[in-house]
C-alpha cells in the first residue's frame, strides 16, 4: 500500500469515526420521554356572583344586595313593507286616428301633461321620500324618424331640481318598431304626492312630449304608425311617508324569544319579589291600539307554562304616537310596570323560562284621521315592545342545576399527550350561602354523556348569621379521579360538561345575595404526566 | 481532552515509534467521544441520546446505585493541529504550529433527590422536602483556532488560541430545598443558585454567540530518577474566557418561592393553568436578565511521568489530569505500553473523571514511515455492556513528512 492510498484510509476512517460519534446513532430526533409523578398545584382563581353572572345582568344597591337585571325584546315591526308602495306601471301613447301627416324635423308634438294616481289602497300619501328605488322609461317608436322623448315629474325633486329624463328612440316602423329604455334612480327624491294642485292624495303631476330628430328629414306618419312610453316605478322603499295611513289591523304572529336567562338551569327557585317592565316603544307617527293576547314563561325542560297575569294582557293598551322632529323622530314610549302586588310575576320567573312566548295585534289609527293627513314614519321607524326584569337575589335555591360544556383545549393530541391520568383536587373557601354539588361529565358532540369524573363532592355553604348574611366563609374539597381513558376521551372529543346543583343554606328564609360574597378556588393535580408527552 | 482518556497520546505514541528529526512537517489529528458517570448505567444515557420512552425499571437501575456524590459528562471533541518548518523567526530550535479545534463538552453534580424528582416527580416528596442542591450543571460548545509554536526537540509548545462560543447552559445550584404540600396545595423552594445561557436565538447551529481567547502549552522533559531515564510532560489546554454576547440570559436567585398556581379568572381556563415554561418562570420571579457575561473555558490541565523501558520493554506511565467542569474529579491513569515492531499495545487503569474505575486497552499502527493511526478504549467493558457505566472511544491519526 503505498503513502497516499495509506494516508486516504487514515483520512476517510477517522472521518467516518468522527462523524459516527457526533451523530451518533440517532435517525431522527426523537426527544427522550418518560414518566413522573407529580403533585402540583394548578390554577387559583376567586370568584364572584359577578363570575357566575355576567356582570351586565346585574346591579348593587348602596348596602351591597344585588339584584338581577334581564331585558329581553319581544318583537320589533317596521312597518315599510306593510306601507311600502307597489311597483307600477304606466303606458302613454300618441297615435292617429284615421289620417296621415308630414313629421318635419325639430317639431315636438303631442305633450302629455297628466297626473299618475298610484293605487295604495287605503294609503293616502301626501309625502314620500325616495330611500331607493328606479323609475324607468321605455319607448317603442313606429315612425321613421328618430323621436326625443322627454319625461318630466314636476313633483318629484332631488334637492329642490325636478326629475327630468330625455330618451331618444331611433326610427322604426309599424313592422319593425325600435325600443329604447332607461333606467333612472329615485335614491333621495322627495314626492309629493299631493298633484299639481296640491289638494290630492297618490297623486305625482307627469309632463311627456315627443321631438322629432331636428337633424331627420320630414317623414309620413300614417294611422298604422305610434308611439308608445313606459314608465315603471319599482323597489320604491320609502325612507319617509306623510299622509294618512288608514286603519288598519297588523297581527304580529305568535312567536317564542329566547331567554339565555335560565337556560340550562333546572330547579325550584324561590323568589322574594321581583318586578317587570314592558315597555312598548311607538317609532311610528300615528295612534295605535294593542291587544296582547298573552305572554308566557316557557320552561321547555319541564314543558311547564306559565302565563303572564295583569292588566296589559286582559286589556286593550293605547300606544302615544312618536313625534316628528323634520328630518328624525322621537319615539313614544308606553310603559307598564309588573310586581308582585299586580301579577304573577314572581312565578313567571320562577318557572325559570327558557323562553317567552307571545301574540298580540296593534291596530293603527283606531279612532281615524285624527292627525290630519299627518301620520307618518321613517325608514328607522319601529314599533317594538321589551320587557325588562329585575330580581332582587334574595331567594330560596332548591336543587338549582346549572350546566356548562366546554371545549377542553388539552396540549398534546390523542396518541400524545403529556398528561397520562391522575386526580383533580379542587379547594374551596366559599363565602357564598349556598353550597355547590359538582359532578364533571366528558360529553360527546351532541351533550351525551360518554364518562363521568368520580367522585366529585359537594362544596358546602358560607355559615349565615342571625341577620341571614354570611358570617363566615367554609373550607370544602372536592377530587375527580381522571383515568388514562377517560383523558383520551377527552382527547378525542374535547368536551366536558361542569354541572353545579345549588341549595341556599337557608331552605325556609330567603337569603340576599351580596356582591361583596365570593368564593376561592384553587385545582392541584395529582397525576402522571408525560415528560416530553405532548412532543 | 476529559473523562478517561490520557492527553496528547499520537504525539508520544510517534516519538516512541519514530524518531522526529528526520521529519519537519507534522499533521495530527484527534476526536475523542465518551461520557461517563459514577451513577448513571449506558441503558439510561443511550435511552436518553436515542430518545422514545424510558422504562420506568431502566431509571430505577441508574437510582438505585446512586451515591451523594452523583457525576456524570461528556465530550465530543477534534483537534487538528499542524507543525511545520525549522526554525521560527531565525531560532533553529523552534518550529510554528498551528491548530483548529471543536469542542462540545458538558458536566454535572448532582444531588440524589434531583434524579428522583427529575425521573420520578414530586408525587415520592409529598408533605417531604426534596433536596435538589448541592448540583451543578455546564454544557458549552465551542470553536478554536490556535497559533504558536513548539520545540523542535522536545515538542514542547505554546499557543494561543482564538475561540468562537456557540452556546452554552450553566447552572449552580448551591441549595434548592423543594417542599410539596399535601395534595399539592403549595410548592416551596428555597432557592440559592444561579443558570446563564447564551443567546436564545433559535437559528444558527454554528453562529457565534460569544468570543474568547486561550492559551495552551506543553512542557516535554526527560531526566534520571535513581539511574532510570523518566519522561516528564505537563499541559495545559484551553487556559482562557468567552465574553458571551449582550443577548445572552440568566437566572441569578437566592429566595424563596412558594407556589400555589396560576391564578386564573376562570377555574376551568386550562389555557392559564397549562402556561408554558416562559410564563412560569416569570409567574415564579424567575425571569430571565439579558446581559453579556464572561465565562472560563472547560480548562484542561494534565501531568504525565513515563517510565521508558529498553526498546522491545514495557513503558509504564502514570497521569493525572483535572478538568474545570462540574462533576470532573481528578482523573489518574496508570499505563503499561509495549512496542511490537510497528505496533504498539497498550493497556491502562484508570480512576476519577466523570466515573470511576476503569480499565483500557489501545493500540497503533506505524503505517509507513511517517502515518500513525492510534484507536484506544479507555472503557473497554463498558464499550460492550449497557450496565456499565461510560463509554470512550479515542481515534489518533498523525502524519509526518
Amino acid at each position: 500500500m503505498g503513502k497516499r492510498s495509506s494516508l486516504s484510509l487514515v483520512a476517510g476512517s477517522v472521518a467516518l469515526s468522527i462523524t459516527i460519534l457526533l451523530c451518533g446513532c440517532r435517525k431522527e430526533p426523537t426527544k427522550p420521554s418518560w414518566d413522573v409523578d407529580l403533585v402540583v398545584p394548578l390554577v387559583r382563581t376567586t370568584m364572584g356572583i359577578g363570575d357566575l353572572i355576567a356582570d351586565s345582568l346585574l346591579s348593587t344597591d348602596a348596602n351591597g344586595n344585588v339584584s338581577l337585571l334581564y331585558s329581553s325584546q319581544l318583537f320589533a315591526l317596521k312597518l315599510d313593507t306593510i306601507l311600502a308602495a307597489p311597483d307600477t306601471n304606466f303606458r302613454y301613447v300618441y297615435k292617429l286616428d284615421g289620417f296621415s301627416i308630414t313629421v318635419t324635423p325639430g317639431v315636438t308634438f303631442s305633450a302629455t301633461n297628466d297626473i299618475t294616481r298610484f293605487d295604495l289602497q287605503d294609503l293616502d300619501l301626501r309625502e314620500l321620500r325616495v330611500r331607493s328605488g328606479h323609475v324607468g322609461l321605455e319607448m317603442v317608436n313606429r315612425i321613421g324618424t328618430s323621436i326625443i322623448g322627454n319625461f318630466q315629474l314636476p313633483g318629484a325633486t332631488l334637492n329642490g331640481t325636478p326629475l327630468a329624463l330625455q330618451v331618444i328612440a331611433p326610427p322604426g316602423s309599424a313592422a319593425d318598431p325600435s325600443h329604447f329604455s332607461e333606467q333612472h334612480p329615485l335614491d333621495g327624491y322627495d314626492f309629493d304626492m299631493r298633484g299639481p294642485l296640491h289638494n290630492d292624495v297618490n297623486t305625482l303631476a307627469t309632463s311627456l312630449s315627443y321631438t322629432s330628430d331636428p337633424n331627420g328629414t320630414a317623414v309620413m306618419m300614417g294611422p298604422a304608425d305610434s308611439l308608445e312610453a313606459f314608465v315603471s316605478y319599482s323597489g320604491i322603499v320609502p325612507q319617509y311617508a306623510r299622509g294618512f295611513f288608514g286603519t288598519r289591523l297588523i297581527t304580529i304572529e305568535p312567536d317564542t324569544t329566547r331567554l339565555d336567562l335560565f337556560h340550562n338551569i333546572s330547579g325550584l327557585l324561590d323568589v322574594d319579589v321581583a318586578t317587570a317592565r314592558l315597555k312598548v316603544r311607538n317609532g311610528l307617527g300615528v295612534d295605535a291600539r294593542a291587544n296582547i293576547a298573552y305572554i308566557r314563561a316557557i320552561n321547555s325542560n319541564t314543558g311547564t307554562v306559565v302565563d303572564l297575569q295583569h292588566a296589559i294582557t286582559s286589556s286593550p293598551l293605547n300606544l302615544d304616537r312618536a313625534i316628528d322632529l323634520g328630518g328624525s323622530f322621537q319615539s313614544a314610549l308606553n310603559a307598564y310596570t309588573l310586581t308582585t302586588a299586580n301579577s304573577n310575576i314572581d312565578q313567571f320567573i320562577e318557572n325559570l323560562p327558557d323562553g317567552i312566548a307571545f301574540a298580540m295585534d296593534v291596530t293603527i289609527d283606531p279612532l281615524g284621521d285624527v292627525s290630519n293627513g299627518n301620520d307618518f314614519f321613517y325608514y328607522e321607524s319601529t314599533l317594538s315592545a321589551d320587557l325588562e326584569v329585575e330580581v332582587p337575589l334574595r331567594l330560596i335555591a332548591t336543587d338549582i342545576a346549572l350546566s356548562r360544556t366546554t371545549t377542553v383545549t388539552l396540549p398534546g393530541t390523542l396518541e400524545a399527550h403529556a398528561f397520562r391520568s391522575g386526580t383533580l383536587h379542587f379547594f374551596a373557601t366559599n363565602g357564598f350561602p349556598f353550597s355547590a354539588a359538582i359532578h364533571l361529565d366528558i360529553v360527546n358532540g351532541h351533550g351525551d354523556p360518554l364518562a363521568s369524573l368520580l367522585p366529585g363532592g359537594t362544596i358546602a355553604p358560607a355559615s349565615l348569621g342571625v341577620n341571614g348574611l354570611v358570617s363566615s366563609a367554609t373550607d370544602s374539597e372536592v377530587h375527580f379521579d381522571i383515568t388514562a381513558e377517560q383523558l383520551d376521551l377527552l382527547y378525542a372529543d374535547g368536551r366536558l360538561r361542569i354541572g353545579a346543583i345549588f341549595n341556599t343554606a337557608s331552605q325556609t328564609e330567603h337569603v340576599q345575595l351580596r356582591s361583596d360574597y365570593k368564593l376561592d378556588v384553587q385545582v392541584t393535580l395529582d397525576g402522571n404526566y408525560m415528560v416530553n408527552g405532548d412532543e | 481532552m476529559v473523562g478517561s482518556l490520557p492527553a496528547q497520546l499520537p504525539d508520544s505514541t510517534v516519538v516512541a515509534l519514530e524518531p522526529t528529526d528526520k521529519f519537519s512537517h507534522f499533521l495530527h489529528l484527534e476526536a475523542i467521544g465518551m461520557y461517563d458517570s459514577n451513577v448513571l448505567r449506558n441503558d439510561l444515557l443511550i435511552a436518553l441520546w436515542k430518545g422514545g420512552e424510558i422504562s420506568r425499571e431502566t431509571r430505577q437501575r441508574s437510582e438505585s446505585t446512586s451515591a451523594h456524590a452523583n457525576r456524570a459528562g461528556y465530550a465530543l471533541e477534534a483537534t487538528l493541529s499542524y507543525a511545520w518548518g525549522d526554525r521560527l523567526f531565525g531560532n533553529g530550535r523552534m518550529r510554528p504550529r498551528l491548530s483548529v479545534a471543536y469542542h462540545d463538552v458538558m458536566g454535572i453534580r448532582y444531588a440524589d433527590d434531583l434524579y428522583h424528582v427529575t425521573f420520578f416527580g414530586n408525587a415520592d416528596f409529598e408533605n417531604a422536602t426534596a433536596e435538589l442542591g448541592p448540583s451543578a450543571f455546564e454544557k458549552i460548545r465551542y470553536q478554536s483556532f490556535g497559533f504558536g509554536f513548539e520545540d523542535k526537540k522536545s515538542r514542547s509548545f505554546f499557543m494561543m488560541h482564538l475561540v468562537s462560543g456557540q452556546d452554552i447552559n450553566a447552572a449552580r445550584i448551591d441549595r434548592a430545598d423543594l417542599f410539596t404540600a399535601t395534595d399539592g396545595r403549595y410548592l416551596r423552594l428555597d432557592l440559592d443558585g444561579s443558570y446563564a445561557r447564551s443567546e436564545d436565538d433559535g437559528i444558527g447551529h454554528w453562529r457565534s454567540r460569544g468570543a474568547g481567547a486561550a492559551l495552551s502549552a506543553q512542557v516535554n522533559t526527560s531526566f534520571k530518577l535513581c539511574m532510570h531515564a523518566m519522561e516528564f510532560s505537563f499541559t495545559v489546554e484551553d487556559l482562557g474566557a468567552i465574553a458571551w454576547n449582550g443577548r445572552s440570559q440568566r437566572v441569578p436567585r437566592d429566595t424563596t418561592i412558594r407556589y400555589e398556581g396560576i391564578r386564573v379568572n376562570d377555574v376551568l381556563d386550562l389555557d392559564g393553568a397549562l402556561m408554558g415554561k416562559n410564563g412560569l418562570q416569570d409567574t415564579l420571579g424567575l425571569g430571565y436578565e439579558a446581559g453579556g457575561f464572561l465565562r472560563p473555558l472547560p480548562t484542561r490541565s494534565s501531568a504525565h511521568l513515563a517510565y521508558p523501558g529498553a526498546p522491545g520493554a514495557m513503558t509504564y506511565a502514570v497521569e493525572m489530569d483535572v478538568r474545570n467542569l462540574p462533576g470532573y474529579l481528578p482523573h489518574a491513569v496508570v499505563s503499561a505500553t509495549h512496542a511490537y515492531r510497528r505496533n504498539m499495545f497498550r493497556a491502562e487503569v484508570s480512576f476519577g473523571g466523570f466515573g470511576g474505575w476503569r480499565a483500557g486497552l489501545g493500540a497503533a499502527r506505524l503505517i509507513g514511515t511517517g502515518i500513525m493511526i492510534e484507536l484506544r478504549a479507555p472503557n473497554i467493558i463498558g464499550l460492550v455492556s449497557d450496565s456499565a457505566r461510560g463509554r470512550a472511544i479515542m481515534l489518533g491519526a498523525g502524519y509526518s513528512w
